[in-house]
């Protein structure tokens, strides 16, 4: 019995557990800020714009020519596109690798983000490459492998915009946070309830990149530019309810997002999107590019 | 004197070292398996199957294990620098030796270093174990000790980090014993019943980055189980629990994890009946917190719907949901006797089956409501017996009979709702209901060449549709195989995808060799071993399997 009671005793050791007590967020230290609501300027129709999510990661290989696509869609469909880059759906292809020895180990970069993983959850992304559009599905599902991108982009309706996205940051430099503001106007009565989701991306991102084609036989990219990376999530993960529903109702919803000294606000953008609360179909969408 | 002496002495130690190296070769087994199977891919767009730049791809490994007397040790090379699309998609992708181990074993102890498979109970808190087909490998890296103090009494120790494909991660360290007061008391034993009762402990280890969570770098899990037996009646019953383990699979939720797994079976000759019931919360867990697919888990939660073998039914596979799932399955087997009117001269086999998953019903906790959103809460609480959505069920019935020394026939009807958006993460699709029928007949030509026919029609409004299915298979024992099959789609809702599945495969068998040459298409969808699964792409071409031990 005594040796039973010493290995119960060990096993107690070796299963050590922290329990975490609460507050379970960490609580940055609190800056008291005021920032006034910016004025916005009045609008009753605005373009009908569309919203890609390009799943990608980094050693995927055949990520690149993804990007080369998303490029020639960008070029075909100007500014009606606003373009996401998320690194998430298939785990060993976008974690980082500490122990890859290429590029200075530079593939040891995390490009994940909570808000990333969960999207590709809900939209079952399975491989890479692929894209979400509109967060619709076309035959029967999410995620449009790369060959058939421009036929779904030419699928998508060019109707009228029901609704309209203006964007307004406001920096606060001595908390480092970047205020951001939305107003959201309505130019039909909604038959649906929906929701405000607001993001923020990054480009320029020189960073390893795993290929094949189209940029030759080399089999890494040591110097790689990813361009739209989502970096952060600035509204809740799932967006916010957006509570108007007649036309020419409009509402401001306002965010905060601490700044990371990883981030470079040249190159950030802020992207919004109206979706379908129930659907998750995306109704309008809008980007901003950010200056310091 | 002395150089007679010295002589001797060499004399001695050379005959001693021959007898000695001669007994040790004579002792020494090595024993192994090698299997490669190979593809070579075709596309077709009508299926869906991707034009690939390296269109032949091969899997393949070799086990080498030695042994001699007590001590044994081994080593597995994997070779995946091409693989086969299914497993390129979930990024295996390059060769070494991954798995390599040495031990020894003895009648009170055990100890083994390197790589290792071992399960706690039912694994609802630590398993290790490899599945080929699913290409799941989370064999632990490091320490295994067994103790056997005495009868009926084991005890085990482990303690290192995870294979994930083709590298090694995180830290698990655990201990588990077993006591089976059968085995230890003699009355017990001969009384008629069966006692035994069991537990264990896991913990993992992973550093702290984030900068928005107090994460627990040190998460723990325990489980205890019993069983109970009399004569012909038996039941095993295990609860396991979790401590705050948030990641990105749970929404970063704080709340512990709870899994209950209860079977009662009863036999008798001619009846058998089979229940078993699981309830899981929050008990996904993984030896890294920000993973998805079937990457990096520690525990297995196993599925308790019945695995079909057919190829239709098993379409529609259902994929354990760790999460959160409540669920039961009862089958009763009952052979009518045989030499009566009803059960023929060889009597009949009956087979009832049902099983019904649902998800568990979560009441968001204060905090998650007033934020809109459960990350960094306790997330939700749960009444152990409220019952969420459906996920899934299956009623199926199977009847078999052999008629004559020749004749044999199977007849199985299946009844399944399948929630695709949970099962399969396909979000906003509708439920699958689908009729199935089968039968299955074998005609023994004589002892060396025996026929069997399939047949199978699946009926089903959702997904892609009805399905007919038609199977034919020769066999000249003990050499040869040969199999045609077709599965039609005939009726998806799109025309242009009513597509034939067909398959043409022949075997040669010698000795402890296969060889298997296929020609075909496969159809993309799920495939499910215990309830972990995997998705399978669509694909044409043909295949070569050789498989061999030695």
């Amino acid at each position: 019995m005594k040796k039973i009671a010493l290995w119960i005793a060990a096993v107690f050791v070796l299963a050590a557990c922290d329990k975490i007590e609460k507050p379970y967020k960490v609580e940055h230290p609190k800056v008291l800020i005021s920032v006034d609501t910016p004025q916005f300027e009045v609008i009753d129709r605005a373009l009908q714009k569309i919203l890609v999510e390009e799943y990608t990661g980094h050693k995927c290989s055949n990520c690149p020519a993804g990007r080369v696509t998303i490029e020639e869609l960008t070029a075909a469909m100007k500014d009606t596109l606003v373009v996401l880059a998320l690194h998430a759906g298939v785990d060993g292809q976008v974690k980082p690798d500490l122990e890859l020895d290429l590029c200075d180990k530079g593939f040891g970069n995390d490009y994940r983000t909570t808000a990333g993983n969960q999207y590709a959850k809900d939209f079952g992304i399975s491989k890479l490459p692929v894209a979400v559009f509109n967060r619709t599905r076309w035959n029967d599902k999410y995620e449009q492998e790369r060959p058939n991108w421009k036929e779904v982009a030419g699928m998508l309706p060019r109707t009228q915009a029901g609704q309209g996205l203006q964007i307004i940051p406001v920096w606060n430099e001595a908390a480092d946070t970047l205020f951001v503001f939305v107003n959201a106007t309505l130019f039909n009565d909604a038959s649906r309830s929906m929701r405000l989701t607001v993001l923020m991306s990054e480009d320029s991102i020189v960073s390893p990149q795993m290929n094949t084609t189209p940029y030759g036989a080399n089999p890494v990219i040591c110097d790689y530019v990813h361009s739209h990376m989502l970096r952060a999530n600035i509204s809740p993960i799932d967006g916010t309810a957006l509570k108007i529903a007649s036309a020419g109702e409009s509402v401001i919803c306002a965010y905060a997002l601490k700044w990371s000294s990883l981030w470079k606000k040249n190159d950030s953008h802020i992207i919004a999107f109206i979706s379908d609360a129930d659907t998750h179909e995306v109704l309008q969408a809008e980007e901003c590019k950010l200056k310091e | 004197m002395l150089n007679k002496n010295i002589l001797a002495v060499l004399f001695f130690v050379l005959v001693s070292s021959l007898w000695a190296q001669n007994r040790f070769l004579k002792n020494s087994v090595i024993t192994g398996n090698f299997q490669l199977d190979g593809q070579y891919y075709i596309p077709d767009t009508t299926i869906g199957a991707d034009t690939i730049d390296n269109k032949v791809r091969a899997n393949a490994f070799l086990n080498v294990n030695y042994s001699n007397g007590g001590f044994s040790a081994g080593f597995r090379y994997e070779f995946y620098q091409y693989p086969l699309i299914d497993f390129e998609k979930i990024n295996y992708k390059g060769h070494g030796i991954p798995h390599y181990y040495a031990g020894y074993n003895h009648d009170y102890f055990e100890v083994v270093a390197g790589s290792f498979y071992e399960q706690f109970g039912n694994g609802l808190i630590y398993r290790s174990y490899e599945n080929r087909n699913l290409g799941f490998d989370n064999a632990t890296n490091g320490i295994k000790v067994v103790g056997k103090p005495y009868k009926g009494i084991r005890l085990v120790g482990i303690w290192g980090t995870q294979r994930n494909l083709f590298v090694k991660e995180g830290e698990i360290r655990g201990g588990d014993i077993d006591i089976s007061f059968t085995e230890m008391i003699d009355k017990i034993k001969n009384s008629g019943f069966r006692f035994g009762v069991g537990g264990s402990f896991v913990s993992k280890f992973e550093k702290d980055n984030d900068l928005d969570y107090n994460l627990p770098q040190n998460v723990a899990a325990w489980a205890t189980r019993m069983n109970f037996g009399y004569k012909d009646f038996n039941i095993n019953a295990e609860f396991a629990q979790k401590f705050n383990d948030p990641g990105s699979l749970n929404n970063m939720i704080y709340k512990n994890g709870h899994a209950l797994f209860i079977t009662a079976s009863y036999a008798m000759k001619g009846l058998g009946v089979y229940v078993t019931g699981l309830r899981t919360d929050n008990m996904d867990f993984r030896a890294k917190r920000n993973v998805v697919l079937n990457n990096n888990m520690i525990n297995y939660v196993p599925t308790i719907t019945r695995e079909h073998t057919y190829a239709l039914p098993s379409m529609f596979p259902y994929a354990s949901q760790p999460l959160g799932q409540i669920g039961i399955q009862a089958q009763v087997n009952y052979q009518i006797p045989k030499k009566t009117k009803i059960g023929g001269k060889y009597g009949t086999d009956i087979m009832i089956n049902y099983s019904r998953m649902h998800g568990i019903q979560q009441q968001w906790v204060e905090e998650a409501v007033e934020s809109g959103d459960m990350a960094g809460t306790d997330g939700y609480t749960s009444r152990f017996f409220a019952f969420g959505d459906l996920y899934y069920q299956d009623l199926n019935i199977e009847i078999s009979r052999k008629f004559t020394k020749s004749w044999k026939l199977a007849l199985s009807y299946v009844y399944l709702i399948y929630n695709q958006e949970v099962i399969e993460g396909h979000a906003g699709e509708p439920n699958v209901n689908s009729h199935t029928v089968i039968a299955d007949l074998t005609y023994k030509i004589n002892n060396k060449h025996a026929l069997r026919l399939e047949l199978q029609h699946m009926y089903a409004k959702e997904h892609n549709g009805s399905w007919a299915y038609a199977q034919l298979e020769y066999t000249v024992a003990p050499h040869w195989f040969v199999s045609v099959l077709d599965r039609w789609n005939y009726g998806n809702p799109n025309p242009a995808k009513r597509v034939h599945y067909y398959m043409v495969s022949g075997s040669f068998v010698y000795k402890t060799t296969k060889v298997t040459l296929n020609f075909g298409k496969q159809y993309e969808g799920i495939l499910c071993v215990g309830g972990v699964c995997r998705a399978v792409p669509a694909s044409y071409g043909a295949g070569l399997s050789v498989v061999t031990s030695f």
